[in-house]
């Protein structure tokens, strides 16, 4: 009997818990086109992924209060720097975060990659966000291409090279 | 009746107040709802 | 007693992680709940959880404290402290003994069949250590290039984190498996020794190492609900030593920082010489209900 009670109780309050959460639409998948947005930088500038097709995108997610999001910008500002801008666009898309402070880091420690505000989550909810930093390689047709969670060092050479391969590759011109 | 459970009670009750004041639950909400995956051993 | 704190723990387990679409949505829960505090050890980074773990919540606000403070922002962890302190004021270490989920956990452990052991009581100390080391001054002071620290305490040690999040995160993305190093191997191996030593012994982890109960036992003498021992009533039988998870002897130190009230000893005490008490007012309803499941209070010698 008490058993019976308890599954019911522990039912009800799941289910009292989990009335709150609605449909979401699906996540991000790699090989398919990557879900576009629209944010807005710090000039008010609106970048919207779609204009960006016939160049490699690179989305960061990242807030000041996550360490390991700091720890992964130098790199990210070396990669940014030694790419060609007409055909790389590094889009570092502030998640959860007020934009005051992080302007602030980004002067502090010289950053010139556009900084997106992010801050009330549309698109991090969007990509279906597991934890910060997350980053995502969108190629020249607009399809993601590759999924990192977790900071990495984007100045090593196999990224440099990932990302030279992409933006050698002409658009349309298939998956591989 | 013993005072000092109140007094102590009243004393970290004006802190969550200032930190109320100062907006410090919004950021508890945004760090907890992203996973943190250092803290977890990942990443 | 027993039955009633079993059922509270239940709730408050349920409470805490109470988001149960995580299989589907393989999210964690990211409502507007997960501003509250839970009173137990219950990481926030947990799927089910609905709300924040106040040692992790801390942590990670003193190791972003600089660029908090140079950007004009206040968020220094006075909310959380405030919320803890309230708490801990009132219950104290009540909250190991009836709201924890981790605490719950170990109880369940304890249950498997084995021989038992007590833990060294000098142990005792290392939670202290761990709550003014991993969880204040590492954060606050061992920081990077950005003057920002890590939350020490969470990302080396705490195995409910490892539980709770590291485990159930890597079974919903798979592409997290690869990001797996040396860090999740060390968590995991002290998440399975405290496992292992939860059957042989009672509550190791918060008796040795959990931080939220080191500060909770701070309020161990100030706290509103206390314990009582009333000398004319008690025989000396040690029936509450005897009973006790923490091993503490409850008629010489009715106020001790590892006591989590669970109420064994006013269940044992069979001359009804353990009464609870909130600011000082004796609370006899919880008593009388133990006597008189126990029956009659035999007279004093």
């Amino acid at each position: 009997m008490n058993r019976i009670k308890a599954a019911v109780i522990i039912l009800f309050l799941a289910s009292l818990i989990t009335a709150g959460c609605n449909d979401r639409p699906p996540g991000p998948k790699i090989g398919a086109l990557a879900p576009d947005f629209a944010l807005k930088d710090a000039e008010g500038k609106t970048w919207r992924l779609s204009d960006l097709k016939g160049q490699v995108v690179f989305i960061n997610f990242w807030a000041t209060w996550c360490p390991p999001c700091l720890q992964e910008l130098p790199s990210m500002q070396k990669l940014y720097a030694a790419m060609p801008a007409d055909q790389f666009k590094m889009l570092a898309v502030l998640n959860n975060d007020k934009m005051g402070p992080a302007l602030f880091l980004a002067g502090q420690k010289g950053y010139t990659m556009p900084i997106l505000d992010d801050s009330d989550n549309m698109t991090g909810s969007l990509y279906r966000l597991t934890g910060l930093p997350e980053t995502y390689i969108v190629d020249k047709d607009g399809i993601l291409r590759h999924k990192f969670i977790g900071p990495e060092q984007w100045d090593a050479a196999e990224y440099m090279d990932m990302i030279k391969t992409y933006i050698n590759r002409e658009a349309g011109s298939g998956p591989q | 009746m013993r005072i000092t459970p109140f007094i102590v009670i009243g004393i970290f009750l004006l802190l969550m107040l200032i930190g109320i004041g100062v907006d410090e639950p919004s950021r508890v909400l945004k760090l907890s709802t992203q996973v943190c995956l250092a803290c977890i051993g990942i990443g | 007693m027993g039955t009633l704190r079993k059922w509270v723990q239940a709730l408050f387990f349920f409470l805490s992680n109470g988001y149960w679409a995580f299989p589907f949505t393989r999210t964690i829960y990211q409502g507007p709940l997960k501003v509250i505090c839970a009173p137990g050890l219950n990481c926030y980074s947990c799927p089910a959880a609905t709300t924040a773990c106040p040692i992790g919540a801390i942590q990670q606000l003193l190791g972003g404290i600089r660029l908090t403070l140079e950007t004009g922002q206040f968020y220094v962890g006075l909310y959380v402290t405030g919320a803890l302190g309230i708490i801990g004021a009132t219950f104290g270490r009540m909250v190991c003994g009836w709201a924890c989920p981790f605490g719950l956990f170990q109880e369940l452990l304890h249950k498997v069949p084995s021989p038992k052991f007590r833990i060294w009581k000098n142990l005792r100390a290392v939670k202290y250590g761990l709550l003014v080391s991993t969880v204040v001054l590492l954060p606050l002071f061992a920081v990077n290039d950005f003057g920002s620290g890590s939350p020490w305490f969470c990302k080396y040690i705490c195995p409910a984190g490892t539980l709770e999040a590291g485990l159930p995160m890597l079974l919903m993305q798979p592409a997290l498996r690869d990001t797996l190093g040396v860090l999740f191997a060390v968590k995991a191996v002290i998440l399975l020794g405290f496992t292992v030593w939860a059957v042989f012994s009672s509550r190791p982890f918060c008796r040795t190492a959990c931080p939220l109960g080191a500060f909770y036992a701070l309020f161990s003498r100030v706290r509103l609900v206390q314990l009582r021992v009333n000398g004319s009533r008690c025989n000396g039988c040690n029936a509450c030593a005897q009973a006790c998870p923490v091993d503490v002897n409850i008629s010489q130190s009715p106020r001790h920082p590892e006591c989590i009230l669970c109420l064994s000893c006013m269940t044992t005490c069979k001359s009804g010489a353990v009464d609870l008490e909130i600011g000082g007012i004796p609370f006899r309803g919880a008593s009388v209900s133990c006597r008189k499941k126990i029956g009659p209070a035999s007279p004093p010698p």
